[in-house]
């Protein structure tokens, strides 16, 4: 299993952006904009783009698990000619069947700064500590990015499963930063005061 | 547009003995109406300090907290009674003095000088209903759960009309979907009542729904995020899968 990092928080065993599309499509058929739209909403955290999106949908029907068909009753192009609509074809449920009962590993952390903290020397540290600040700082931006109005209301009913699997997704992605801003935190005071002790 | 709530190079620091500690360096803050600020820190990072001198508790060591425009130094002990009944709401989960207290009471006191038990009571009511703890007007504290005691609390400070709330780990010990109606509701206190609200909590996903989240460490608070350029350290998924 090849391993890519993400947002610089860890790495992702197994993640398949084209099931999380391919997924959608089968709940419900759809277009390049609509679905990026719906990714973006439930699935946010993968930050993918609308391009990638499109490129997806090619390679996802190249595959033969989706197939496009022309609807009239959706809203025209621009142009006015009817929209590209995708939905799943009996492989592509099957595909993502299999891949729902495939079980993944739990995601790795491999962090460039915890490799060079035991390869720095005294005289780095000052460098060091900018970079977890700069670090800490970042973990706040992308903090920002996640904003969005609250999900449950107050009065108490009842939150839509797929509000609140979105909210449990944002919750790991949260619960990460705070790991790694609480880290980064510990860290620059210890080498604070190892700068401090040696000057 | 002027500040609810400025803090100007606000430091704190305490006597421990000999040694003074120093938990507050040179904080600024604002806070307008209609916006939510969330402070984030870790135990003991000085958040509930941080706080208790934003809401005119404790003075700063150095630095000034105006509330409104006014110095909060400058104030007579009787006048910043009456902002803290009147128009700073302070939320913490700690209930009332007297353990018989129903809820209904205990979110009504506040008023009962200015409009009298009845009245003050209706309003108490109107003000659990409207945070989602109608339930728990008829309970004593001691029955209720964490969230319960969380919504009680902020009725207790709305209940006043205040302009501010200030508000200390409201989401304790609470779920995903509890923490997500605690926090909902003060943003809304926020952009529907059009209150200023600064939160402090030791839990980052806490944040989500804040307006504006600053970070307090050691002492320090960082300067507001800017979102990141380009959505952040992005990086190819395994097998290449994703566009650069």
């Amino acid at each position: 299993m090849m391993y890519g990092p993400v947002h610089g928080i860890g790495d992702v065993s197994g993640l398949s952006t084209k099931h999380v599309v391919l997924g959608l499509l089968i709940e419900q058929p759809g277009y390049g904009y609509d679905l990026h739209k719906r990714v973006e909403t439930r699935f946010g955290f993968l930050h993918l783009s609308e391009s990638f999106v499109y490129k997806t949908l090619e390679r996802l029907e190249r595959e033969g698990w989706i197939e496009d068909y022309k609807d009239k009753s959706v809203g025209g192009t621009r142009r006015g000619a009817p929209r590209v609509m995708y939905r799943s074809t009996e492989s592509g449920r099957q595909q993502f069947k299999d891949w729902r009962a495939t079980r993944n590993r739990r995601a790795v952390l491999r962090d460039a700064l915890q490799a060079k903290l035991g390869l720095t020397e005294p005289d780095g540290l000052p460098e060091l500590l900018e970079e977890a600040e700069a670090q800490a700082a970042d973990c706040m931006a992308e903090l920002a990015t996640l904003r969005r109005p609250s999900l449950a209301d107050a009065a108490g009913a009842e939150v839509p499963w797929h509000d609140a699997a979105a909210l449990m997704g944002d919750d790991l992605h949260v619960r990460l930063l705070q790991a790694q801003v609480d880290w980064l935190d510990g860290i620059c005071e210890l080498i604070e005061d190892r700068i401090e002790r040696s000057s | 547009m002027q500040p609810l709530l400025r803090l100007e190079s606000v430091s704190k620091a305490y006597m421990r003995g000999p040694r003074e500690l120093r938990v507050l360096k040179d904080v600024s803050l604002d806070v307008h109406p209609g916006e939510f600020v969330g402070i984030y820190g870790q135990r003991a990072s000085g958040k509930t300090t941080l706080l208790r001198v934003a809401a005119g508790f404790e003075p700063p060591s150095d630095g000034t907290v105006s509330f409104d425009g006014t110095d909060l130094a400058g104030l007579s002990r009787n006048r910043r009674a009456r902002l803290h009944r009147e128009e700073i709401g302070w939320v913490e989960r700690a209930g009332p003095q007297s353990a018989g207290l129903v809820m209904r009471v205990y979110v009504a006191l506040p008023l009962y000088r200015t409009v009298g038990p009845v009245e003050a009571q209706r309003r108490a009511l109107a003000v659990l209903s409207k945070v989602g703890a109608a339930d728990a007007a008829d309970a004593r504290w001691s029955s209720l759960s964490d969230t319960a005691r969380t919504l009680v609390a902020i009725a207790e400070a709305l209940v006043r009309g205040p302009r501010l709330l200030v508000v200390d780990d409201p989401t304790a010990g609470l779920g995903i979907i509890d923490r997500e109606r605690v926090v909902g509701l003060l943003r809304s206190a926020a952009e529907d009542g059009g209150l200023g609200v600064l939160m402090a909590v030791p839990d980052l996903p806490a944040m989500l729904h804040a307006h504006e989240v600053r970070s307090l460490s050691r002492g320090r608070l960082l300067a507001p995020a800017d979102p990141p350029p380009s959505g952040g350290n992005v990086v190819e998924f395994p097998g290449s899968e994703r566009s650069a």
